[in-house]
Parts: structure tokens; C-alpha cells; sequence
């Protein structure tokens, strides 16, 4: 029985381990909500993060585009990339997104940056080739 | 006591879970890349680094091969890869990915002359294979002016990393 318990917490001790270096090496997945007031168009952030030890983090996701019309609705994945690091002026994301229309004739990459809070809300700006530079508000959000 | 052994269990096939987990998601992939460019071919290595979730980060190289001169370029790469599409008549989804490729011009004889590339690759793999087709979109930068290429729609063929 007293050897039973032994290796009980013995097992509570391998698993408390195991889910610490797992949070520490592939992080947690962030998301938000992104919405810049393009007519229809609302867009929401999800990324994993990747601690690099250094108070810099790297950040690997999708971004999704949902436009909505009186008669449809449709969602694009787009491919997001980039860094989060802590200075100063709070949480800075600094991505890269591909919006990867085959057919297009070019590639279509957004730089975006986000400033954001100790609560991870804030605002954000995004700009790419083709359209004007939206600036909308980034609310921190539970990934589905 | 019943309670107990089940739960001594249940706590091993979770360590064991999560220590599999944690040390067998990485892993570096070499491509060979050809897209109608005459006459180059590029090698693509790149490590994935697994955040869970579906999400992986990209980072290593591509070398540009000149096969009528035999000049070869290295310039680094970075990007993310996701799996996406995952419908009923593709329940594993591809994976797809961009990458943002940097570098300078091997002919360059100094830092101020130096011609430098950046190129936007948007990647489709199958996750079973790993080949795919890529597009890729590349800029030339001089000292006084940034050119746009064409767009490039190529074709990668996963192979075996030399070193």
C-alpha cells in the first residue's frame, strides 16, 4: 500500500513535469478579434507561440477574413507569421500575413503590428500592397 | 485502494502521452523547387518547430542553383505553416504555408553595391508526401530602386537533407 502511494505521487510529480515543459516549449495558442471597420469584413487572429527564453516569443498562425454580405458569408484563412516581444509601450506583435490567392497575379502580403495591454487588448494597424492602411481594435479572445 | 491503482494509471499513460508529445515534433525537410525560371533550380531546408494547435514555425534556407553557370546563392528563410482545408473529402487538410526568403547577390563585391532579393513564397503540401506547389514573388533592391518579378508557380519535391 505505502509503495502503491510512493509511486503514485511519484506519477503526479512525472505529469506535473511533463505538462510544465510542454507549456514551456510550445507555449499557449492566442487569439483575437480584430476589427478595423472595413465595410463587412471582420478578421480573427490565432497563433501558437514559441518562448524563445529571452522575453521575445515567436508567434506561427492563421488569420481568418470573414466577409459578410445581405446574402452570404465567407471566410478566407490567411497565413500569419511574426514575433511578440515586451517593451515599454507594453506588448508589441509585429506579423506577417499571405493572404495566398493562387489566382492572383501577385502575392498578396499585409504587414501588420499590434499594440497591446497587460490584458493583451488593444489596437493594431495593417497595411499591405494594394489597400490603404486600416488601423481597427484588437480584443483578446478565447481560442474556439 | 481500487480507486487508488486506477489512478496510478491513468497518471502513467498521461506522462507517457505528454512526454511523447514534448520530444517528437521537430524536424528539418529539404525540397527541391522548380518553377519555370530557366535554368534554376532551388534546394529548400527548412526545420519546423511544432507549436501545437496545428501551427508550426519555419526557419532555414534556400539555395538558388544556376544550372548553366553553376553559381549557386544561399539566402535564409523564415515563415509558418498551418494545416488548413480540412473538409469530409480531405479529413487531413494541407498544409500551407508562407515563407519570407532574404539575401544579397553572391556577385556583390561590397556592402554598398550590393544588389538584395526579398521573396514571398506561399506554400501547398500534402501532409502525408510533403510535396506540393509553391507560388513565389520575388523583389530586386538597389541602392535606387526596388524591381518586382514576375510571379513564379512552382512545384516542391520533398528529398533527403545532405547535411
Amino acid at each position: 500500500m505505502k509503495a502503491l502511494k510512493i509511486v503514485f505521487v511519484a506519477m503526479l510529480f512525472v505529469v506535473a513535469l511533463s505538462a510544465s515543459a510542454f507549456a514551456d516549449k510550445y507555449g499557449a495558442e492566442l487569439c483575437w478579434n480584430l476589427d478595423d471597420g472595413k465595410t463587412s469584413e471582420v478578421f480573427f487572429l490565432r497563433v501558437g507561440v514559441l518562448d524563445f527564453g529571452t522575453g521575445d516569443y515567436g508567434l506561427a498562425g492563421t488569420k481568418s477574413a470573414t466577409t459578410r454580405t445581405n446574402t452570404s458569408t465567407a471566410t478566407a484563412v490567411q497565413i500569419a507569421k511574426g514575433n511578440l516581444t515586451y517593451s515599454s509601450m507594453g506588448y508589441m506583435v509585429g506579423l506577417q500575413v499571405s493572404d495566398g490567392i493562387a489566382g492572383s497575379n501577385t502575392l498578396l502580403v499585409e504587414n501588420m503590428v499590434m499594440m497591446l495591454d497587460s490584458s493583451f487588448n488593444g489596437y493594431y494597424f495593417r497595411a499591405n500592397g494594394t489597400e490603404r492602411r486600416f488601423t481597427g481594435v484588437a480584443t483578446f479572445a478565447l481560442c474556439p | 485502494m481500487k480507486v487508488l491503482k486506477g489512478l496510478a494509471v491513468l497518471m502513467l499513460v498521461l506522462a507517457s502521452v505528454l512526454i511523447v508529445n514534448t520530444h517528437a515534433q521537430a524536424g528539418t525537410y529539404c525540397w527541391i523547387a522548380s518553377d519555370g525560371n530557366a535554368g534554376i533550380v532551388e534546394g529548400v531546408r527548412l526545420t519546423t518547430t511544432d507549436l501545437g494547435f496545428g501551427h508550426y514555425m519555419l526557419t532555414g534556407t534556400v539555395t538558388i542553383y544556376n544550372t548553366a553557370t553553376g553559381a549557386s546563392t544561399i539566402v535564409t528563410a523564415n515563415g509558418a505553416m498551418n494545416v488548413t482545408g480540412i473538409t469530409t473529402s480531405t479529413p487531413n487538410g494541407v498544409l500551407e504555408g508562407m515563407l519570407n526568403a532574404n539575401g544579397v547577390a553572391a556577385a556583390s563585391s561590397t556592402v554598398a553595391s550590393a544588389t538584395s532579393y526579398t521573396a514571398d513564397v506561399h506554400l501547398l503540401l500534402d501532409p502525408g508526401s510533403m510535396n506540393g506547389t509553391y507560388f513565389r514573388s520575388t523583389t530586386t533592391h538597389t541602392s535606387t530602386a526596388s524591381t518586382a518579378d514576375t510571379r513564379y508557380d512552382g512545384v516542391a519535391t520533398l528529398t533527403t537533407c545532405l547535411y
